[in-house]
């Protein structure tokens, strides 16, 4: 099947994908296929498993869309969850702690930093650098959270930070996301004008 | 409500995480959809997660596509096979593949592919809009200080306006009146070019200074208008402001007006004018 990118109104999308209709999930995986699996790929680490649990997550969307509510926020929001929670619940489950999750977290997270580097092909305009220009302590917070679907609760336990610390971290986490964003389209903008003018 | 407060929480921050209770969780949909400033910090925060996550777009190995395609399609064969009404309408969307490419066609194709870029992009928008705003509101609070000035500046003028037109009403009704005499005070050595014009009125018994150029009074100091009865100066008023036409003291029988500077609040009829005359005219 050829990988085209749709242009379509999300909420025709839904209307699609509700009555489960083939063109709507063709249309949804071409569309969201590199950022799911990009994410689940980000979270179990290995191809074989992320193509698993690629067809688990659209299995899952498959099932649960009528549950999906246009005022919980957008298709996108809603999908990438499923697919992250999926991929979460995968490293987490027994089987897969056994084989992979026994070495400690630092060396995972090392193990991710090195690996995204060659999955990241932004790199002609400087956003690879996220990572780096978040604060280690924040950028440690939003990968345990985010991508290994820690509670902030299991961080302080585990690290032995106080509960209230993991939680002020993680909000300096986003707002120094935010912050960088900004500055980043800001970057962006006036290298398009500079082209331009 | 706080809403404030609430943010600050860090609710918000956990709900998008994915790692709230379902009872936050509830919570925080329920007031996400009260609250507009809640709604829109979630979307903001939601924004960079996504953003964030996008860095690590990957392009997954081409066979998946059909093989999840494959997989959702078949067991959706096979559950409608259950259900004979539905039969079919999911073999027409199996066997008709051509529909699906024609629609794939008609509907414009190219990249709107929920990029790394677009996020960029509307971060811009949002930073702009956000400097926008600021920028408005500025203007706007400016304008609004300059109606405000402006207005107060209009009432001022508009009273003004009003004074000095029904001064000079006044002062054309005395001088349109018959038995009104006109009289020219003349600069005395001290103050050659100074000039007034007095309105004498003998019937009404009223006397009016106009039409005033008298040197600026030093501090400290006033001048004060003299009438002069059977050959002695009677204090005729002190003058105490530019205005376009005084009324001073009643007379019916002086001869002569002078103007004389005096100590402020000046000088008494017992004692006469202590300081120079300025100015002086006979009736």
């Amino acid at each position: 099947m050829s990988k085209r990118k749709t242009i379509i109104a999300e909420d025709a999308l839904v209307v699609l994908l509700q009555s489960k209709d083939q063109r709507g999930f063709s249309i949804l995986y071409d569309n969201y296929s590199s950022a799911l699996y990009g994410v689940i790929l980000k979270i179990v680490r290995s191809e074989e498993i992320a193509a698993d649990v690629m067809q688990d997550s659209f299995v899952k969307i498959w099932k649960n869309i009528d549950a999906y509510n246009r005022s919980k926020g957008t298709l996108f929001t809603w999908i990438l969850n499923v697919a992250r929670n999926t991929a979460i619940d995968r490293i987490r489950s027994q089987e897969f702690q056994n084989s992979q999750r026994n070495q400690d977290i630092d060396s995972n997270i090392n193990l991710i930093d090195n690996q995204e580097s060659s999955q990241f092909d932004v790199d002609a305009i400087g956003l690879k650098k996220v990572v780096e220009h978040l604060r280690p302590e924040h950028q440690q917070m939003i990968e345990l959270l985010y991508f290994k679907g820690y509670t902030q609760a299991e961080v302080a336990d585990e690290f032995g930070i106080p509960l209230g610390t993991v939680k002020t971290r993680v909000k300096a986490a986003i707002v120094q996301l935010r912050q960088y964003f900004v500055q980043f389209g800001l970057v962006l903008l006036s290298a398009i004008l500079d082209k331009w003018i | 409500m706080n809403t404030k407060e609430y943010i600050e929480s860090g609710i918000l921050e956990s709900y998008v995480l994915g790692v709230a209770t379902a009872g936050e969780s509830a919570e925080v949909e329920r007031l996400a959809l009260e609250y507009p400033a809640i709604r829109q910090e979630l979307d903001a925060i939601t924004n960079s997660l996504e953003t964030y996550a996008l860095q690590y777009e990957t392009e997954p190995p081409a066979f998946l596509k059909n093989k999840i395609m494959e997989s959702l399609f078949n067991e959706h064969t096979i559950v409608d096979n259950s259900n004979a009404g539905s039969i079919n309408q999911s073999v027409r969307e199996i066997t008709e593949p051509r529909e699906v490419v024609s629609l794939n066609q008609n509907i414009q194709s190219s990249a709107p592919q929920r990029s790394i870029f677009k996020m960029a992009a509307s971060w811009v928008l949002l930073a702009l809009s956000i400097s926008a705003n600021i920028w408005f509101f500025k203007n706007w609070k400016n304008s609004e200080e300059k109606v405000l000035a402006l207005e107060s500046q209009n009432q001022i003028l508009a009273k003004e306006g009003q004074t000095l037109k029904a001064s000079y009403q006044e002062e054309v009704a005395i001088l349109q009146n018959p038995d009104v005499k006109i009289i020219q005070l003349s600069g005395q050595p001290v103050a050659p070019q100074a000039k007034a014009l007095v309105y004498f009125d003998k019937i009404k018994q009223e006397v009016y200074l106009s039409s005033l150029t008298l040197p600026e009074v030093p501090k400290g100091k006033q001048y004060q208008l003299w009438a002069i009865v059977d050959g002695k100066p009677v204090d005729a008023g002190m003058i105490d402001s530019k205005g376009n036409v005084l009324k001073m003291k009643s007379f019916s029988n002086a001869v002569a007006f002078a103007i004389s500077l005096e100590d402020t609040g000046g000088s008494t009829t017992e004692v006469g004018p202590k300081g120079a005359v300025y100015l002086m005219g006979a009736v």
